[in-house]
C-alpha cells in the first residue's frame, strides 16, 4: 500500500521547540510516528563532570528556562544529601514558594501556546497577560524574571523581607481570581472543547506500561507526585493535595494543569503564611565523601531525577540527569496513531514537551561537526 | 518473600536509607533479576545512570515502587561491553537505553532500535562519557 512520509519539524511554526517527528500518512490518518531529538545539544551532563559543586548550582539551573529553580533544587538537594547537612525551615519555605511560583509559570506559558496551536490566540494573550504578574513576584524574591539562581548549596541566596512579602500576597490574590476565570474558560468554552476533547487518549495501563510522569500521568488517573512521594523541601507540612483527571485526553491534560495552578496559589500562599524569622543558610562542611546519591523533584512537567556520584574531590565524578519531557516522549506514537494530521500540534503539545530540557547531553558541535572541547569553549566565552 | 531479601539472595543489598535500596546484581543475572523479581512488583522505570569506573561500566538501574527508589547496580567488564536490553520488558527504557549505549559505548542486545539518540548519525569519536 502507497504511504505518504510527512516530515514534521525540527523547525515548525507548530512546533515551539526543535524535534523531528516522521509521520506515515494514509490519506489524512495517521499510521505510524518516528522521532528524533537532539537538536540542542548543550552538552551540560559533561560540563557538570567538569566544574566544582558550587558552580554547578548555576550551571544546572541553565539547563532549562522554563524550569530552571525545578533543576538547580534537584541538584542542590542531591548535594545536600551527599554533605548530610538539613537547610533551615526559612530556606525550605523559600524554594517551595519559588518553585510553585515556577511552575504556575511554566503552566500558563503552556496554556498560552496551547491556544496559539489551535488558533485561539486571545487565549494566548490572556495567559501571557496573567503570567506577568508571576515574572514580577519572581524578580521581586529573587531578583531575576526568568533564571532564578536562588539555590545554593546549605540554603538560599537571599531572604523574604516583609514588604516582598506583603507585595507577593497581593499578587497572589490577584492571579488567583484570573487563574479561575481560565479555568472556567477551558472548562466552557466550545472552541477549546473542540480542539481537545478525546484528542490524544492515553488510558491508565499505557502510562504505567511506559512509565509516564507529571501531569500527563495524573491527566489518566495515576496518583503520583513526588511532592508527596518524597516529602521534600516543606511539602509534608503545607498539606498538599495531588490533583487527578481520569480521562487522560488533551482536555484532561489542560484541566489537570489549570488546577495544578489553583494549587500551587494555595500551597505559595501558605509557605509565606508559614515563614518565621530565623537563618536562610547554613555553611556547609566542604568534604565530599565518595558517594552515590540520587535526588527527585517534581518539576513542573513532571519526575525530575538526579544521580550524582562523588569521588571524593570538589568536582563530581558522574551526574545523570532524567528529565520529564524525556520521559514522556516515548508516549508520542501512541498519542498521535489514529488522528489526522491537524491534530498533531495540539495533541504534541498537550504533552508540554520541554526540548531543551531532554537535549541535555554531551558535546557541543558547530556546523562543520567539529567537536569543542570544554576548554576551548571556556577560552571561547573570554574573547 | 520481601523483594529485599530475594534481592539479598540472588544479589547484595549495600546501602540501605529511607525510601532507598541500593543493591548490586551479578551481571550474568540482571536480566532474569528483573523478569522474575521486578517486573510485577515494580510500578516503573524511572532512569538508568551510567558510569566509567576504569575497570567496568557502572550501570544503575533506578526502579519506582511505591514512594520508594530501588537501584540496582550492575558491573560490565569493558572487555564484554555489551548487556541484555530490558526495553521488551519496561517499554519506558527505550530512549534510556539508547542514550546509555552511544554516551558509555555499550552494546545492547536485543534492543529494538538501536543507533544514536543525541549524537549525529555520522559520529565517529570514541563515547563522550568514557573516561580516560
Amino acid at each position: 500500500m502507497h504511504k505518504l512520509m510527512v516530515p514534521f519539524g525540527p523547525a515548525h511554526p507548530a512546533l515551539p521547540e526543535p524535534v523531528y517527528l516522521k509521520l506515515f500518512l494514509d490519506g489524512e490518518e495517521i499510521e505510524d510516528v518516528d522521532f528524533s531529538v537532539g537538536y540542542n545539544h548543550k552538552g551540560i551532563e559533561k560540563a557538570l563532570e567538569e566544574t566544582d559543586y558550587f558552580k554547578n548550582v548555576f550551571l544546572s539551573g541553565r539547563i532549562c528556562g522554563i524550569c530552571s529553580s525545578a533543576h538547580s533544587t534537584c541538584y542542590t538537594l542531591g548535594v545536600e544529601k551527599l554533605l548530610n547537612i538539613e537547610i533551615p525551615d526559612k530556606a525550605k519555605f523559600i524554594r517551595v514558594i519559588v518553585s510553585e511560583l515556577e511552575r504556575l509559570h511554566s503552566h500558563l506559558l503552556w496554556l498560552g501556546l496551547l491556544g496559539h496551536e489551535m488558533g485561539f490566540d486571545t487565549l494566548f494573550m490572556l495567559a501571557f497577560r496573567e503570567r506577568e504578574y508571576v515574572l514580577e513576584s519572581l524578580e521581586l524574591i529573587t531578583g531575576k524574571r526568568v533564571v532564578h539562581d536562588i539555590n545554593m548549596i546549605g540554603g538560599v541566596r537571599r531572604d523574604l523581607s516583609h514588604e516582598i512579602m506583603v507585595k507577593l500576597v497581593k499578587n497572589l490574590e490577584i492571579l488567583e481570581g484570573k487563574v479561575e476565570y481560565l479555568r472556567k474558560l477551558v472548562r466552557k468554552d466550545s472552541l477549546i472543547r473542540r480542539r481537545t476533547l478525546r484528542i490524544g487518549k492515553l488510558d491508565k495501563r499505557d502510562v504505567e506500561e511506559l512509565c509516564l510522569v507529571g501531569p500527563v500521568a495524573r491527566a489518566s488517573g495515576v496518583l503520583y507526585d513526588i511532592r508527596r512521594a518524597d516529602k521534600y523541601l516543606a511539602y509534608d507540612d503545607l498539606n498538599f493535595k495531588i490533583v487527578t483527571q481520569k480521562k487522560g485526553d488533551a482536555s484532561a491534560r489542560t484541566l489537570v494543569r489549570v488546577r495544578e495552578m489553583l494549587e500551587s496559589l494555595r500551597l505559595a500562599r501558605l509557605a509565606i503564611a508559614f515563614i518565621e524569622p530565623g537563618p536562610i543558610k547554613v555553611k556547609p562542611f566542604l568534604i565530599f565523601p565518595e558517594k552515590e546519591v540520587i535526588s527527585r523533584v517534581e518539576a513542573p512537567r513532571g519526575e525530575l531525577i538526579y544521580y550524582i556520584r562523588s569521588n571524593g574531590t570538589d568536582k563530581p565524578a558522574r551526574v545523570k540527569i532524567r528529565t520529564p519531557t524525556y520521559a514522556n516522549l516515548i508516549s508520542l506514537k501512541k498519542i498521535l496513531v489514529g488522528h489526522t494530521l491537524a491534530d498533531v500540534p495540539v495533541a504534541v503539545a498537550s504533552l508540554d514537551p520541554c526540548l531543551s530540557c531532554t537535549d541535555r547531553v554531551t558535546i557541543v558541535k558547530n556546523g562543520k561537526e567539529k567537536i569543542i572541547k570544554w576548554e576551548d569553549l571556556h577560552d571561547h566565552e573570554h574573547h | 518473600m520481601e523483594l529485599k531479601e530475594e534481592l539479598n539472595l540472588i544479589g547484595k543489598i549495600y546501602r540501605e536509607e529511607e525510601k532507598e535500596v541500593w543493591s548490586i546484581v551479578p551481571y550474568k543475572k540482571i536480566r532474569d533479576v528483573i523478569e522474575d523479581v521486578f517486573l510485577s512488583r515494580i510500578n516503573r522505570i524511572s532512569s538508568i545512570s551510567g558510569y566509567d569506573n576504569g575497570k567496568e561500566i557502572e550501570v544503575i538501574y533506578h526502579f519506582v515502587k511505591d514512594n520508594s527508589l530501588i537501584n540496582i547496580k550492575v558491573l560490565v567488564p569493558k572487555k564484554l561491553n555489551k548487556i541484555e536490553t530490558i526495553t521488551d520488558l519496561f517499554p519506558g527504557a527505550f530512549l534510556l537505553e539508547r542514550e546509555l549505549s552511544e554516551m558509555l559505548g555499550i552494546k545492547i542486545i536485543g534492543h529494538p532500535k538501536p543507533g544514536k539518540l543525541f549524537l549525529p548519525e555520522n559520529w565517529k569519536g570514541k563515547p563522550p562519557l568514557r573516561k580516560g
